[in-house]
């Protein structure tokens, strides 16, 4: 019995070290002028892109096996990152490359992941963001920004400038923004905001089902358009309403519309059967 | 400086409101591609605001008639007859927007569709998206039906360029934006004249596209399949 319980432990060992020896580390490193511009398409695994104050790009990618190769090449002011399946049989997590990249502040991002996670720290020009169900991770991100992901979560938090976010069910969350445009649109899935508006800035918040939950300081100041076709409105905050004189805080109803404070932005969520609630910080 | 051929891939993108700086400095100069794009979001603007109209059997089709007449719905099937010029890079936005086309093409009072010689009818598929629409019920029945067109071509077992992996990830998506549909259209069915209902079912079809696009875009079957 314990010569059969070796054999099985050396068979499993002979079959563990391919694996452990196909893993692999490649780092490249390239000049890289302010306006460089990254691409990066990866399957499956960790991303990280941080900015640093060199004039350079590097790029750290983690193979796991052999069912995927990594390319990394400079073009012209350019950088792709790709990930390229080779044993399409492969099972998901032999599919992975984890990637950590290092690139100015200025740089443009367009980033394609399937699943796996992303995340994005510290840049101030455009970053586009597809996956299919990768969660994505933005930080301190202040140009325009654009996250599209079919099934996957995105949090956005210290994010400025402008920001779009789609998914169909995965959540989207924003936290301490201060973006002056932001569009939040999912269907199945809840809307988290936590932070103030902008002076002149403009909200849109939508989905289907679940909640969409504005957290606001007790200073905010909007113009609100809140709509739920069969869900409902909840409001904790003081609001003029725009018609029908002044609606008690905390009522529940399908719509409510008004001015809390001047209305110095304006600020729309609609959801079809969802819950729209307004909470003070 | 990007040319206009790939100005017009980019259209598709720039109707969905990404940001391509270098498109819009070739739009700043080029009349021609500004002109298309500004046509293009005329579409999409007059398929947003559609009220609702059943056209006759006999309107429908001359509309038909006028759409193959000008190129736009081919002899053998509305999606194959899309070319890469004109629909080069988004697929979705491509399928989406031939909907909409042939949505509002049967959904507005063209006066040429009135005449009574077929021959005659030289309608322009802009002017006919543009032009005055009219009231009635049921170009949600027609887009439904044009999506599920493209469905049907890319979850097609035997055509389907979906990899099996990411049909099975895109499977949570879809079911959720189906289950949406379906329930804003029986409400919907219950209150027609719901606007902000109305606007959900549009939202969700484009929604279901964005699915659809990336079940079959290249973009990510050329990442590295």
């Amino acid at each position: 019995m314990k010569r059969f319980l070796y054999a099985l432990l050396l068979v499993a060992v002979a079959l563990a070290l391919p694996r452990a020896a196909a893993a692999e580390r490649i780092e490249r490193v390239f000049p890289a002028s302010e306006d460089v511009t990254i691409e990066l398409r990866n399957l499956h695994g960790q991303v990280t892109l941080q900015s640093w104050t060199r004039p350079q790009v590097q790029v750290i990618a983690l193979r796991r096996s052999q069912a995927v190769e990594t390319h990394i090449e400079q073009g012209e002011n350019r950088i792709h990152v790709h990930t390229h399946l080779l044993q399409s049989s492969a099972p998901a997590g032999e599919r992975a490359v984890d990637y950590e990249i290092w690139a100015p502040p200025s740089a443009r991002l367009h980033l394609y992941q399937e699943t796996g996670t992303l995340r994005v720290e510290s840049f101030f020009r455009d970053v586009t963001v597809e996956t299919v169900a990768a969660s994505v991770y933005l930080r301190n991100v202040n140009g325009h920004t654009s996250v599209k992901t079919l099934n996957g979560s995105v949090t956005a938090e210290r994010c400025t400038g402008r920001l779009d976010a789609a998914s169909i069910s995965g959540t989207l969350r924003f936290l301490d923004t201060d973006t002056e445009r932001l569009v939040a649109n999912t269907t199945s899935g809840d809307i988290y905001y936590q932070g103030d508006f902008q002076r002149g800035g403009s909200y849109d918040f939508i989905n289907h089902e679940g909640l969409i939950e504005l957290l606001l300081p007790a200073t905010a100041s909007f113009e609100l358009d809140a709509r739920s076709v069969q869900g409902e409105v909840v409001n904790e905050l003081p609001l003029r309403p725009r018609s029908h004189g002044r609606v008690p805080q905390g009522s529940v109803m399908k719509s409510l519309l008004g001015t809390v404070h001047t209305g110095a932005a304006l600020v729309r969520a609609t959801s079809f059967s969802g819950t729209i609630r307004l909470r003070k910080q | 400086m990007v040319t206009c051929e790939q100005v017009r891939g980019l259209t598709g993108a720039l109707l969905e409101g990404e940001s391509h700086p270098e498109a819009y400095a070739h739009l700043a100069e080029c009349a021609r591609c500004q002109l298309l794009v500004e046509e293009l979001g005329a579409v999409e603007r007059a398929a947003r605001a559609l009220p609702v109209y059943q056209p006759s059997a006999r309107l429908w089709g001359r509309v038909e008639a006028a759409a193959r007449h000008e190129g736009l719905w081919g002899q053998r099937s509305w999606w194959q007859d899309f070319t890469p010029a004109f629909f080069p890079a988004r697929p979705a936005f491509a399928a989406v927007l031939s909907v909409t086309l042939l949505v509002a093409g049967a959904l507005v009072r063209y006066p040429a569709l009135e005449g009574p010689a077929l021959a005659d009818t030289q309608a322009n598929a802009f002017e006919v998206a543009q032009a005055e629409l009219v009231q009635a019920p049921s170009y949600n029945d027609r887009y439904q039906i044009h999506l599920q067109q493209v469905e049907y071509r890319v979850m097609a077992e035997e055509t389907s360029p979906v990899d099996p992996e990411l049909r099975e990830m895109t499977a949570r998506p879809l079911d959720a934006v189906d289950r949406a549909i379906e329930q804003t259209q029986q409400r919907l069915a219950a209150y027609p004249d719901d606007t902000l209902a109305r606007d959900e079912l549009l939202r969700l079809y484009r929604q279901k596209a964005t699915v659809l696009q990336a079940m079959s875009d290249p973009v990510w079957l050329d990442a590295g399949r």
